[in-house]
């Protein structure tokens, strides 16, 4: 991780939860699954914080086997994925995941089919979005108005991007109105 | 926090404080000798000869009543008419110098009585402003990506509003497609390896 270590987004990446299904039996690992003193079973599905998952989903144990199998979060499944194609502005992101493409960017080292069409979707809605972002920023159409439900939406890194433009056009509307 | 560091990017404080250190032509009112400033030695001022001196140098001496400022070439109504006329006509940016803004602002600000129509001047600039703004949007909307973004004849002002933004989405792109690439990207090195292949064909040929 090294420079994201301090990170809060990174930290915070890491604790958002991972569906995940065991694929062999762990000892005393049941209380993960909330039956204290008991094995895990092979089988057992559960969601995991991501930087467990992520490090139980690539250790191999005794040759090819993995400890357990992830899936998808419902924030990057298909039908998430086929809303955004439809219209990337339509979809509460903040509503899925705080950071959402930072779990999709951290997803897709993790599943092996459809990694491209991920990452092109994810790339595409954030292009449009930002867009959109930026027009708000910079005419504020009213904080109840017009636009608000998109805002409000707005994920983590989509917020600071909105901030940004944001902070610029009212630093050159300052400039120009003590220019007056 | 924001106030206790500097600021990651310029200002626009900071980009027309920059400004201020170009030359500007000026028509002296009175004699003054020559100055050693740390930037520049000015030649001594003989009025009603022109001389070329910083901008802050000449706004401080216009707010004395000490010189006149011959605004830049560039800076004229009919000018301007011409390039709002441009502006909206054409898809892309017309020519304008590379601190139009600041410039007008400060000529505007120090001197609107050396200028020739300064309201009109005014509105032209707000005017071509908008213009601009409107097809930069247009044009980032339509181009925004993880690798490069091209666009010709903007201010450095306007750079520099875009450009706190603008950065962040380039580095967010440039996470999300991460090692996978952009679609643009893998089809690009799909066809050069495409090509690369039809080449070695020919030689077995």
């Amino acid at each position: 991780m090294g420079s994201k270590y301090y990170d809060i987004d990174a930290i915070l990446t890491d604790a958002q939860k991972i569906p995940c299904t065991f694929e062999v039996d762990v000892a005393g690992l049941g209380y993960l699954d909330g039956n204290d003193n008991n094995d895990m079973k092979a089988g057992t599905k559960l969601e995991l914080p991501l930087w467990l998952a992520e490090v139980l989903a690539v250790s191999e144990r005794l040759g090819t086997e993995t400890f357990i199998h992830t899936n998808l979060p419902h924030a990057l499944s298909a039908p998430v994925m086929n809303a955004l194609k439809a219209n990337p502005l339509s979809v509460n992101l903040r509503e899925l995941a705080m950071h959402f493409y930072a779990l999709g960017e951290r997803m897709v080292n993790l599943v092996e089919d459809a990694e491209e069409e991920l990452v092109d979707t994810l790339s595409d809605t954030f292009r449009q979005r930002v867009i959109e972002i930026a027009d708000h920023a910079v005419n504020p159409r009213g904080a109840l108005g017009e636009g608000s439900d998109f805002l409000n939406g707005l994920e983590e890194s989509e917020r600071q991007v909105f901030r940004a433009a944001h902070d610029s056009s009212k630093a050159m509307k300052g400039w120009r109105a003590e220019k007056k | 926090m924001d106030m206790a560091l500097p600021h990651q990017h310029l200002t626009p404080q900071e980009v027309a404080f920059i400004c201020e250190s170009e030359l500007i032509t000026i028509v002296p009112r009175q004699r003054l000798d020559a100055l050693n400033l740390i930037s520049i030695n000015t030649r001594p001022l003989v009025p009603p000869q022109r001389a070329e001196v910083p901008l802050w140098l000449a706004v401080f001496l216009r707010k004395q009543k000490r010189c006149n400022i011959v605004p830049p070439d560039w800076l004229t109504v009919d000018n301007l008419d011409r390039l709002v006329k441009e502006e909206s006509v054409s898809a892309a940016f017309s020519q304008m110098p590379w601190r139009w803004m600041e410039v007008a602002e400060i000529l505007l600000d120090a001197c609107p009585d050396d200028l020739n129509g300064p309201a009109d001047i005014a509105l032209h600039i707000r005017t071509l402003r908008e213009l601009r703004q409107a097809k930069i949007r247009a044009g980032l909307a339509d181009q925004i990506n993880s690798s490069y973004i091209k666009i010709n004849n903007l201010g450095l002002m306007e750079v520099c509003e875009i450009r706190p933004w603008v950065g962040k989405v380039v580095d967010g792109l440039r996470k999300i497609e991460g090692e996978t690439g952009s679609a643009a990207a893998r089809k690009r090195k799909e066809e050069a390896d495409e090509d690369e292949d039809e080449d070695m064909y020919d030689d077995d040929l």
